[in-house]
């Protein structure tokens, strides 16, 4: 592991944001997620990895209530942000993923101008009240995106328009438009070229000063290179979840292990 | 012999051959080694049911039709031109310019023509039904012919003259050596098929190739139907069209404010000033046209892609369930079920809302409009639906993983995204409106004559499918009036208006779907 | 990046997650807008659909049934062989339908099964004008009219008293508006004469009282005039009372066919027969309660309250039955319609579902073959794929023109009265219509099947054309047989180009010969047309009831079709 890039860890961990206890996730029969309790901290990176379908994904959107949309999905268990109940029948799923922002897979800015994807968030939940207002949340957004330079010429152009990474870029300058607590990200740079990857992984690295951020990916060397926590998961179950540091150098697990060495996965 | 050798005896005749040619090929296939054969023996057989049959099916149908053709032309040619029924009586003679005269002969000598086929028709029916035979038809004298035939019940339109019986008693005799030979040949042809292709029967013979060439033959003659149909219906649109264009005047067709059709034979402008005293002005009828298809547009998009919306993104399975097939049958209604209910249910009703002074009459602009609004929501609805989930899913869940509502997510996103093929959905939809028929005949309105625009929505208006059908329906002149012309350039304009619309539409969903896939 | 910037973006909220702000409340409230909306979209489609069967079903299935009256029919020898003695068919075949069938036996056989039944004719109808009599002269106020019509006998004679009485008030009133007062004093008192003449003393002491000064509007008010010579009207009904009024009750639908049973057999004359005969259309209107009888608006077109007296006679004494009209499914269509069916246009859809069937079935397939798997990628076969495309959205009545033309044309060339309103005709068109809908429908059907099964037959040296008909083509048959019911079932709905070529004709479809006998060659009607023809009839009760009727059955048709497509869709259906 020593030819990974080693990322400052000062973070402050002690502050939890998220925290998960024994939940359980049912596709119709399927039980896809097994009794997972993981506490997330605030202004870290956490990494989720793992096999495919071993339900890292599943599990990162039911930290904002993504699984409400399908018709036939069952979250059990508690999960808790800053203390209160995320699956409380009060909480509006609407304000949750306000504070809970995420990013997608596959770059999916909307076919509208690159200042209407941005402005769209902030828009919605009221978050400007004048143009100048909204126009500098947009800057700023762009800006915490690193996407600002490359587009501030070009704001009423489609954002379809662009490449693959700055499409990736402008999803997330979307996401922290409307001022989140958890920025979750699921595979983020799976669909980018090495150079955009890079990109996005400084970014990550940035946003964590504002953000508790969740990262699904399946990449190990990426996870080693923004995380400072992670998370193994298999098959539906959490195997291990420890500092970035220990999981990949000191693994406790055997399954941990083999997958980092490559021989599950 | 002619009575017993027609073309039904002939088909069974071929039928019987083919059946006989596939075992006596196959068979005769089969006594030879396998090993060294390049078809196997059905196909033998098969070639031999395709040598039999199919050059004597084609030639049967063509013979049909030529000998109606030649028919015609034998009548036609043994006319005398000083025969008293197709002249002109010379009193009227000296009121005609040439080209009146020569329109008016040609108008009597098709009625001439007509009323001899009649009569033939008659006579056979008269033979068949046992009354006489062949010989005694051809000594019968014109005078007694129609109480004769009348007698028997045999339909007898024009009076018989001496000249029509004789001309008749010739195309019979004439007929009568056409319909012998057609089937002769026909079984020559069958046989000589069918001796050949047996004869033809041997180890090197490459059936499969020959029969499959056949095959694939036909295949593509069939894919040409296609052509063909809207060929034909080029056709059968423009040429009347053109003609009535020369006549009419183009512009005073697309201009003009009246409909008024008057029966004027073509090339007789019956009207003072050498005008025609019919008026076939386009104005009206495309103004009740559009009028309608509005009114049904507004009805339908709203309903429709509120419909589709409510069914994609919040109704739940078991809604879905049992509003989509309702809302198929609602699309499986014929028309013309539609039409009957704006005619007996809604009109009366809407009429007993706005009351009798707005809405004189139970048929107005609404009563259609509203109906054909109704018929199309599931069409624009099921359009839209197929576009609405053409939206990529990862779009819905960009929008909510922002924490946009359902709603927003509908409004904000999704339909500005499928925007295009809404768009599309929509003019489709005017397309059926403006080319719906029944509907718009029984509940619009049946004026034969308009002037003008009628601006009230709850008052009758035409359309140029009323129109059409008005013409047309019962015993239809030909291309001799110029009123049957102007309805063909009123479908000449109607085809092109849709045609138009469609492939708009086919552009824009097009267009769309490149944008996802 | 500055931090002026960043600060802009991140506004601290630090909000509970349990309570909903007031913005997002009104997010959801503006939401819950659009899905109401959705809702009631839906609702009023559904609604309307709802609205749409309920008017067919609740006219068509009653319009099913006919009321019939039971009578006993008597082949009166008075009539039927007035000579006496021996009787010839050529005799029975000359007698005239109307005076001798129609009045002769069916009427005066109504009148004896009437009496025979307990029912006197003329008391019937006297007595229920004599009540409308009675009504108007009550409600204008003038007592004891009853007695007044009892005194004078007859019917005829109390209307021609009362009908006086009456005059005598016009004159009056002309003369009370007229200048000269003593004529007008001496008319008023003539008047009041008559009145008191008849029995009406109260009466006769109003107009008595009526001031010259109050003109002839006070004689108005009293509305005597009105009422005298609206029951003097009434009373001279029963005597007009004929067997015309009591024929027009029932409708002698089998005239014809009982002139030709005598002929077969004129023993049957002067034998009785019970059978049942039609009412007049018009009267079941009354019989089914959509007419009360009651006034000009709710009387049956025609008809008088003396004709419906007898009606409820009638019902009372159990001689109207109501029966499921079965040769609604037989008959050809007429003008009237207690004996119009639908049989004809039945066949006539059938034949030409037939010739859908096979021309189009034959000639869509072959074409969906060639296209998807012989053609080569060039401009003809770009060109046909646009021409199906769009003849798929052609209007319908585009291919009636394409008929209309093709029929003119014959019709120039020889040969188009023999091919005019044809089942062949009305087929040929349809096909043409349905052959983009098949061609469409077979093609998704041949490219659903895997290409790895072509592969595989022409793995083993298959010819292309063996791979298509023995592997492709059994694979794709169930897409394509449905692809096919669907089109056959849009066909059979489809009017307008029918209208066109012929196919309405009110007269001269009867039920149509075998295919093979050329009944594909004769005048024929279809389900649309006569539904069309149905909805043009003057009769109302035609127009919305049997109309309906039709369409029940062309929509359980259609139906059944969809049925067996989806049954066959979900019985064949093959995920690969």
């Amino acid at each position: 592991m020593d030819d990974l890039r080693r990322i400052e860890r000062t973070a402050d961990m002690n502050d939890t944001k998220i925290s998960a206890k024994g939940v359980q996730v049912f596709y119709g029969e399927t039980h896809a997620i097994k009794d997972v309790s993981v506490e997330i901290g605030d202004k870290t990176v956490t990494a989720f990895i793992g096999p495919s379908g071993c339900g890292k994904s599943t599990f990162l959107r039911c930290l904002n209530r993504m699984n409400d949309t399908i018709d036939i999905c069952r979250v059990q268990g508690s999960i808790t942000m800053d203390g209160q109940d995320i699956y409380d029948p009060r909480v509006d799923p609407v304000q949750l993923r306000a504070k809970v922002g995420m990013v997608f897979q596959k770059p999916n800015p909307f076919p509208k101008s690159i200042y209407d994807n941005v402005a769209y968030g902030p828009k919605i939940h009221g978050l400007a009240r004048t143009k100048a207002d909204l126009d500098g949340i947009v800057e700023a957004s762009l800006r915490r995106a690193a996407l600002w330079n490359e587009v501030k010429d070009r704001l009423e152009s489609p954002g379809t328009g662009l490449s693959g990474g700055q499409q990736q870029r402008l999803c997330i300058a979307r996401a922290v438009a409307t001022a989140p607590e958890v920025l979750l990200m699921d595979e983020p740079c799976s669909a980018l070229d090495p150079i955009a990857t890079a990109q996005i992984e400084e970014l990550i690295d940035e946003l964590r000063q504002q953000f508790s951020v969740v990262i699904v990916t399946h990449s190990m060397q990426q996870a080693a290179r923004v995380s400072q926590k992670t998370a193994f998961f298999h098959l539906g179950h959490l195997v291990e979840f420890n500092d970035t540091d220990q999981i990949f150098t000191n693994p406790q697990d055997t399954r941990t292990e083999s997958y980092i060495t490559g021989r599950i996965g | 012999m002619g009575a017993f050798l027609n073309f039904p005896v002939v088909l069974l005749v071929i039928i019987l051959v083919s059946v006989a040619g596939y075992l006596l090929g196959s068979r005769r296939a089969s006594a030879i080694d396998p090993r060294t054969m390049h078809s196997r023996p059905h196909q033998h057989g098969w070639h031999v049911v395709f040598a039999a049959a199919a050059p004597a099916v084609l030639f049967m149908m063509l013979w049909v039709f030529g000998a109606g053709i030649a028919s015609n032309i034998y009548a036609n040619a043994i006319i005398p031109d000083d025969l008293p029924d197709v002249q002109v009586t010379s009193q009227q003679r000296e009121s005609l310019t040439e080209r009146e005269l020569e329109v008016r002969e040609e108008v009597l000598r098709t009625q001439f023509v007509a009323g001899v086929r009649g009569l033939a028709v008659a006579i056979d029916g008269y033979i068949a039904n046992g009354n006489a035979t062949e010989a005694e038809v051809d000594g019968w004298s014109a005078d007694s012919v129609q109480d004769r035939l009348r007698a028997d019940g045999q339909v007898v339109g024009s009076a018989v003259t001496p000249g029509m019986l004789r001309v008749v008693q010739d195309m019979r005799q004439f007929n009568g050596r056409v319909a012998t030979i057609g089937p002769v040949i026909a079984l020559v042809l069958t046989f000589a098929g069918f001796l050949v292709a047996l004869r033809l029967v041997s180890a090197e013979f490459r059936a499969r190739i020959v029969v499959e060439r056949w095959i694939v033959g036909f295949l593509i003659f069939a894919s040409t139907m296609a052509i063909l149909t809207t060929m034909a219906i080029l056709a059968a649109l423009t040429l009347p069209s053109i003609n009535f264009f020369r006549e009419y005047g183009f512009f005073n067709f697309l201009f003009g404010m009246a409909w008024a059709p008057a029966g004027d034979v073509v090339g007789i402008p019956e009207g003072r000033n050498g005008e025609y005293e019919s008026v076939l002005g386009f104005v009206p009828l495309i103004w009740g046209t559009i009028y309608i298809s509005v009114v049904a547009l507004l009805v339908a998009v709203p309903l429709g892609l509120l419909a589709a919306v409510y069914l994609s993104e919040f109704a739940s399975r078991r809604t879905r369930s049992w509003v989509k097939p309702a809302l198929e049958i609602l699309a499986g209604v014929p028309t013309i079920v539609y039409g009957i209910f704006a005619l007996i249910t809604i009109g009366p009703f809407l009429q007993a809302v706005v009351g009798a002074t707005v809405m004189p009459n139970t048929v107005s602009v609404m009563t259609a409009g509203v109906v054909m609004g109704m018929m199309l929501v599931p069409f624009v609805s099921s359009l839209s639906d197929d576009v609405i989930n053409a939206v990529p899913q990862a779009m819905r869940d960009g929008s909510l993983g922002l924490g946009a509502t359902q709603a927003e997510t509908v409004t904000k996103v999704i339909l500005p995204a499928a925007l295009p093929g809404i768009v599309g959905a929509v003019v489709l939809a005017a397309s059926r409106a403006i080319g719906e028929t029944m509907i718009v005949v029984l509940a619009a309105g049946a004026l034969s004559n308009v002037q003008g625009i009628e601006p009230n929505p709850f008052g009758a208006v035409v359309t140029v499918t009323t129109r059409i059908v008005a013409v047309l329906t019962g015993e239809g002149s030909g291309f001799d009036s110029i009123d049957v012309l102007a309805v063909f350039a009123l479908a000449f304009t109607l085809f092109f208006i849709t045609l138009a619309l469609n492939l708009l539409a086919q552009r824009m969903v097009a267009k769309y779907r490149e944008q996802y896939d | 990046m500055s931090d002026a910037n960043l600060s802009g973006a991140t506004p601290i909220r630090k909000s509970s997650l349990l309570e909903q702000s007031a913005l997002t409340r009104k997010r959801h409230r503006t939401g819950t807008v659009l899905r109401w909306l959705g809702l009631g979209a839906i609702s009023l489609v559904m609604f309307f659909l709802a609205v749409l069967l309920w008017s067919i079903v609740s006219r068509g299935v009653p319009a099913l049934f006919q009321y019939q009256a039971q009578i006993e029919l008597y082949y009166d020898p008075a009539f039927l062989n007035p000579n006496g003695g021996e009787v010839t068919p050529e005799e029975i075949g000359g007698i005239n339908l109307r005076t001798g069938f129609e009045r002769g036996i069916f009427t005066s056989s109504l009148r004896r099964t009437l009496e025979n039944a307990g029912i006197d004719i003329e008391a019937t109808v006297a007595s229920r004008w004599t009540a409308e009599a009675l009504t108007a002269l009550n409600g204008a106020g003038l007592a004891n009219a009853e007695a007044v019509i009892e005194a004078a006998g007859s019917s005829a004679d109390a209307a021609q008293r009362l009908g006086q009485a009456g005059s005598a008030l016009r004159a009056a009133g002309a003369a009370l508006d007229a200048d000269d007062a003593e004529a007008a004093l001496a008319a008023r008192d003539t008047a009041a004469q008559a009145l008191a003449d008849l029995g009406f003393d109260e009466a006769a002491s109003v107009v008595a009282g009526i001031a010259i000064a109050d003109g002839a509007a006070a004689l108005t008010a009293t509305g005597y005039q009105q009422a005298l010579l609206d029951a003097a009207g009434a009373l001279r009904q029963p005597a007009q009372f004929d067997d015309a009024a009591l024929s027009a009750l029932i409708y002698a639908t089998n005239r014809r066919d009982v002139r030709d049973r005598l002929v077969e057999n004129p023993d049957l004359i002067g034998t009785t027969d019970a059978t049942g005969v039609p009412i007049d259309i018009s009267v079941t209107r009354y019989l089914s309660g959509e007419l009360s009888g009651v006034g000009t608006a709710q009387m049956p077109p025609g008809f008088d309250i003396g004709q419906l007296a007898l009606v409820d006679a009638m019902q009372e004494a159990g001689l109207i039955s109501n029966a499921f009209r079965w040769h609604f499914f037989t008959n050809p269509y007429s003008q009237s319609g207690e004996i119009a069916g639908i049989g004809p246009a039945l066949m006539g859809s059938a034949y030409m579902m037939l010739v859908v069937l096979v021309f189009s079935l034959v000639f869509g397939v072959a074409a969906s073959i060639y296209l998807e798997e012989f053609a080569p990628k060039n401009r003809l076969t770009d060109f046909i794929e646009i021409n199906i495309a769009n003849l798929a959205a052609v209007p319908s009545i585009v291919f009636g023109i394409l008929g209309a033309a093709i029929l003119f044309t014959l019709m120039d060339l020889g040969f188009g009265n023999s091919i005019r309103g044809t089942a062949l005709l009305g087929g040929i068109v349809l096909s043409l219509m349905t052959l983009p809908t098949i061609v469409i429908a077979t093609r998704s059907a041949l490219k659903a099947v895997p290409p790895s099964i072509a592969d595989a037959a022409l793995g083993v040296g298959a010819s292309k054309v063996q791979m298509v008909f023995h592997h492709k083509l059994p694979l794709a048959a169930p897409g394509i047989l449905t692809g096919t019911i669907i089109g056959i079932a849009q066909a059979l709905g489809e009017t307008a180009p029918l209208l066109l070529i012929g196919l309405s004709v009110s007269t001269g479809a009867a039920l149509l010969s075998s295919p093979f006998a050329g009944g594909l060659l004769e005048q024929a009607q279809s389900m649309p047309t006569v539904v069309y023809l149905f909805a043009q009839n003057q009769d109302a009760p035609v127009r919305e009831g049997l109309a309906q009727s039709a369409i029940l059955v062309m929509l359980v048709l259609l139906f059944a079709l969809n049925i067996l497509a989806i049954i066959l869709r979900r019985k064949f259906e093959r995920r690969w």
